[in-house]
């Protein structure tokens, strides 16, 4: 049987989890949200964020850079995308929408196998960031628990972004609305460049800030796409606070039953997708009704 | 140069042909009611002035400008404001949010104290929900919308269907007073009694064809057109 303290060790872990997959789903969910697009290539997003920040840090040594290179990589990347394809594909069923980013992240993770090979590579990790902290009931990598305290600065960056800017202000009326949005005189289409940007730029981010934590693999975002999806399910499509408690609570049951049987961490993640669709169809703050 | 010149617009669903070679125009601070039967064709009408629809052929001049094929925030931005028939509050924000985004890109934007000023029912719920509000406060609050942007023209689609007869007549009263101070306005109503009492000049629609054009006096006298396309 458990005792308390792997409890509390776990119960941490998965609070570090859970922050991670809020940071990396609210991008999925605003996506989603306002553009209506399932974007499957998220996971890819994230991944060439590490492959460029791992790069980067290679080069230069200097975290910062890595970081903000690999944010800004992906936002441009973001960008281009959703100029050059998604755009095309705002007005087709959702299917079709499906397909294009599935066989966009095929294509994107299969490029960065020809760059890097498929061999599992590792970020260093900053100097300021090695060895460990005493948390009291635990000894923690030092370099995890910053990395926790910046997925909690940047989710209450893009907090005050959503509920404080004039951009905000528009996505979550878009969210809701695009056209009457439209017939107040906005630009939806630009929005949507800027969203799908930032969206990806979370992704890209939070890639580069996991890469010294995981190993770096063209295959690393499956994972996490398939767990940011439950995480927007559990909190309710293109909703920002449920993105954060639903990446909480994923992280956690993951975590927690890995306690017991890692192998069956995965299942209870599906279990408990199941019982919110049971009982709130609409996930925890989504909104009845909407599509 | 009137305000807004339309055509013989022509425009469709689909496959389905709805207005046929519809003109109209608006002068300057007038209210032109457009009446006719459910499903006649006036939501669509609106549409198209307001580039939700695209007219399949003909022209639509605003402010001298053609504008059919430019999209609603282009529209928008050049002065025109539809109010649409479901309102289309966003449930999300706060009233005085709701207003917020319809000022932001408006460079003439009126000033929210005007705007509470003018419906203070507003002012009382500025932080409510827009999906707490009643019918009523919906409807201030999307005619308060389009306003704030200070239009040159406001579309009104059905601005008093389903409300109580108390808040019609405040609302009536309201944009009477907008007219008076030079708002021009088109409405669409099936409460034509309310329409032609706010009107200057009015058109009847029937099956997507204009088929009358009058003053209200006019249009009351006339017992055959009141009859056939308005159902009085
Ligand atoms: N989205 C739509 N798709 C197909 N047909 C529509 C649509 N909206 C309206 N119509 C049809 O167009 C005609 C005119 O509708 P509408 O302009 O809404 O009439 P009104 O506003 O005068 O009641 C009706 O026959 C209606 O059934
Ligand atoms: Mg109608």
């Amino acid at each position: 049987m458990p005792n308390l303290s792997l409890f509390l060790a776990q119960l941490f872990n998965g609070l570090a989890l859970g922050t991670l997959l809020a940071l990396i789903s609210t991008g999925l969910t605003i996506i989603l949200g306002t553009l209506g697009v399932l974007n499957f290539a998220h996971g890819a997003l994230f991944m060439v964020g590490a492959y460029v920040g791992y790069t980067v840090m290679q080069a230069t040594h200097s975290f910062v850079l890595a970081v903000a290179c690999g944010a800004l990589f992906v936002l441009v990347l973001g960008v281009v995308i959703e100029r050059g394809l998604i755009r095309l594909y705002y007005e087709r069923p959702p299917e079709d929408q499906i397909l294009m980013t599935f066989g966009l992240s095929i294509v994107i993770v299969e490029t960065v196998r020809l760059i890097f090979t498929g061999i599992s590579q590792r970020m260093a990790v900053p100097d300021w960031g090695s060895g460990i902290f005493n948390l009291g009931f635990m000894i923690y990598p030092k370099y995890r628990l910053i990395v926790m305290i910046i997925v909690v600065v940047t989710l209450l960056v893009l907090y005050l972004v959503l509920y404080r800017t004039r951009l905000g202000l528009v996505v979550r009326a878009g969210i809701e609305d695009q056209r009457i949005v439209g017939m107040l005189g906005l630009n939806v289409q630009r929005t949507f460049m800027v969203v799908f940007g930032l969206g990806a730029m979370a992704a890209g981010y939070a890639g580069v800030i996991d890469a010294p934590i995981v190993s770096v693999t063209p295959d690393m975002g499956q994972t996490v796409l398939v767990e940011s999806f439950v995480v927007v399910v559990i909190g309710g499509l293109g909703s920002f606070p449920g993105a954060i408690l639903g990446g909480v609570i994923a992280g956690e049951i993951i975590s927690l039953t890995s306690m017991f049987n890692p192998a069956y961490s995965q299942v209870m993640l599906y279990f408990v997708m199941a019982l919110v669709l049971v009982l709130r169809p609409q996930g925890l703050f989504g909104q009845e009704g909407r599509e | 140069m009137s305000l807004l010149d339309v055509e013989g617009i022509n425009s469709f669903y689909g496959d389905s042909h709805i207005l046929f070679d519809l003109s109209m125009r608006v002068e300057r601070n007038e209210v032109v009611a457009l009446l006719g039967r459910n499903g006649a064709g006036k939501t669509t009408t609106l549409n198209s002035l307001m580039g939700v629809v695209r007219p399949r052929s003909g022209t639509v001049s605003f402010n001298g400008e053609p504008v059919h094929g430019r999209q609603p925030f282009e529209i928008a931005r050049r002065g025109m404001q539809l109010v649409p028939e479901e309102r289309r509050i966003i449930g999300a924000l706060t009233v005085h949010e709701n207003l917020k985004l319809a000022a932001l890109s408006a460079p003439d934007a009126w000033s929210f104290e005007r705007i509470y000023e003018t419906f203070p029912r507003l002012a009382e719920r500025r932080r409510s929900g827009g999906k707490d509000l009643s019918g009523g406060e919906q409807q201030m609050l999307a005619i308060a919308r389009a306003l704030i942007r200070n239009p040159k023209l406001i579309l009104l689609d059905e601005p008093f269907e389903g409300l109580a007869p108390l808040i019609v007549r405040d609302l009536v009263r309201i944009c009477g007073e907008l007219a008076a101070a030079g708002q021009t306005f088109v409405v669409v109503e099936q409460n034509v009694v309310a329409a032609l009492r706010l009107a200057t000049r009015c058109y009847v629609i029937n099956n997507g064809h204009n088929v009358y054009e009058g003053t209200p006096d006019e249009l009351r006298q006339n017992k055959d057109v009141m009859n056939r396309y308005l159902g009085v």
